[in-house]
């Protein structure tokens, strides 16, 4: 059995699916019995989206977009 | 120069048509840099534009070749090698931290209403703000979609550093949430946004 603390510190990995079977394991027994840390799982799910969410961000300012299309052209000259 | 000239004549609409996306690359493991980033990208890409075997595979092509150059950013630089010391963070929650404070103490969904403070430009000024060698790990994995080993083979760098800095960059990002909500008056009352997750 692990503690919270253990438990805590690989709820990244383990949403990425990334913990070595018998780790996932040792977490899969301590969410069973812990409550507060299935809470503590969910919230990290929730960053990860956050994240995850910074995908759909369209930031290219058009001076950029009219500079790189300058540069480009210069490329093909 | 590689590429003959109906493959150069196509140089500039697959350029065009991956910009947005190297640029968010370019951005987020860059920052201020960025623009230098992309002309570099779009300099090796141009020299290697006749390697592209399918034009609509562009934007993810001209992507590993940034990850290319930035490595060799990196590695010209030295700026890898640059790691720093955090007394306490591996080991810091967020969900325990918002509970303890609990900042809208009447809410029924205390940390969805906490998340829900931040915009998407909030959590790009978080991101931007991190060390770079945390940052570039977090955003290649996170908001890119690169597997761990993915991104030690690109970084040139071994599996179990990037692991490392993966997992502090995760606790950094959940110490400078609640950092940056306090700094910027996103706990106080007046400010509360419903939550909607993302």
């Amino acid at each position: 059995m692990i503690t919270c603390t253990e438990a805590v510190k690989q709820f990244w990995q383990y949403l990425d699916d990334d913990l070595a079977p018998k780790q996932q394991q040792l977490v899969d027994d301590h969410l069973g019995i812990c409550r507060q840390c299935c809470g503590e799982l969910e919230f990290a799910r929730v960053l990860q989206s956050v994240l995850e969410d910074q995908r759909s961000v369209d930031e290219l300012p058009a001076e950029v977009r009219e500079r790189m299309a300058r540069f480009v052209k210069e490329l093909e000259r | 120069m590689a590429g003959g000239k109906t493959a150069q004549a196509g140089f500039s609409e697959v350029a065009m048509a991956s910009l947005p996306r190297i640029y968010r690359l370019a951005r987020r493991l860059a920052n201020r840099g960025a623009e230098d980033l992309v002309q570099e990208t779009l300099m090796r890409a141009y020299q290697r534009f006749g390697q592209l075997q399918h034009v609509e595979a562009g934007p993810a092509w001209m992507s590993a070749i940034m990850l290319n150059v930035y490595r060799d950013g990196l590695r010209r630089s030295k700026r890898s090698i640059d790691e720093l010391a955090f007394d306490d963070v591996d080991e810091y929650s967020l969900y325990r931290k918002v509970e303890e404070e609990d900042p809208f103490p009447y809410s029924d969904s205390l940390h969805l209403d906490f998340i829900a403070q931040f915009g998407r430009d909030d959590v790009l000024a978080i991101l931007l703000a991190m060390p770079e060698i945390y940052r570039a790990p977090l955003v290649l994995h996170y908001v890119e979609g690169y597997s761990t080993k993915e991104i030690a083979r690109n970084l040139g760098a071994p599996l179990g550093t990037i692991l490392a800095r993966l997992h502090r960059a995760r606790k950094l990002f959940e110490r400078d949430l609640w950092n940056y909500a306090d700094r910027e008056g996103l706990l106080t009352k007046s400010h509360m946004k419903e939550s909607v997750v993302p």
